[in-house]
């Protein structure tokens, strides 16, 4: 019969167990399932604006009709940029943030300060914030398989 | 049951492979999702100022658009290569706690 493992032992290897199970490595935040669909109704939002613009005649198209829609998304952004504020490890994803949410306001004073868009205008800003939408989205939800 | 290191360490790299070999492919599919949509904006800003439907001053600020959003997806694909290397270090971390426990029989 093995002799028993001496107490001291015993404790200083559960010590150790302890440690080890309590030591999770973490590069990036936790994966936060509401803010995934946070993004993805802003980005689709963002989208249904500009789809929305191309819909009506040029003339009809001015600042004041849209400005509501702006304000929703603008205020959308910046939850989720306070929200992710406050994860650790969140350098990378702030600066994806404030990228698009620099290109969003450009976007909305652009509009408000020649009143009206363009067709050409309208599709570009579509696809340009469809751009920087995708790497925060995709992002988001690369944190799931992390888990 | 006798805790043998250098077997507990195969496993703890195997699983740290298979993690890898798994989640590799992600990375290099967003990567090109990243470079197709680049070239279909491009290719759009493009006839959108070659037909004279944006301003040249419109289309430089777009182009100066695409930096930033390149500076994005580099960092977007920073999160998720941190993410497969998390993943993979939790896993070899499980298999040496596991192997640990399986020799306290615990």
């Amino acid at each position: 019969m093995k002799p028993p493992i001496p107490f001291k032992k015993l404790s200083v290897l559960l010590f150790l167990i302890i440690l080890v199970a309590s030591c999770k490595v973490l590069l990036v935040p936790e994966y936060n399932a509401q803010l995934e669909i946070q993004i993805t109704n802003t980005a689709k939002a963002t989208d249904r604006l500009y789809i929305d613009v191309l819909d009506v005649q040029q003339n009809t198209r001015t600042y004041d009709v849209f400005k509501e829609r702006y304000n929703e998304i603008e205020a959308e952004i910046n939850s989720i940029d306070l929200k992710n504020q406050g994860r650790a490890k969140n350098g990378d994803f702030l600066v994806i943030i404030k990228n698009l949410k620099d290109a969003f306001a450009e976007a909305k004073k652009y509009h408000k300060d020649h009143t009206t868009l363009s067709d050409g205008e309208a599709i570009a800003y579509r696809a340009t914030l469809a751009g920087y939408w995708k790497p925060l989205y995709l992002s988001e939800k690369a944190l799931k398989s992390a888990q | 049951m006798a805790f043998d290191i250098n077997e507990t360490l195969a496993q703890m790299l195997g699983s740290v492979k298979t993690v890898a070999k798994e989640t590799w492919k992600n990375v290099k599919d967003v990567a090109n999702n990243y470079l197709q949509d680049r070239k279909l904006r491009l290719e759009l800003l493009a006839s959108l100022r070659i037909q004279k439907q944006i301003s040249n001053e419109f289309f430089l600020m777009r182009v100066e658009d695409e930096k930033k959003i390149f500076e994005s997806e580099l960092h977007s694909i920073a999160i998720i290569t941190k993410a497969i290397a998390q993943k993979a270090a939790n896993a070899a971390i499980d298999v040496f706690q596991n192997a640990v426990m399986k020799a306290l029989k615990l």
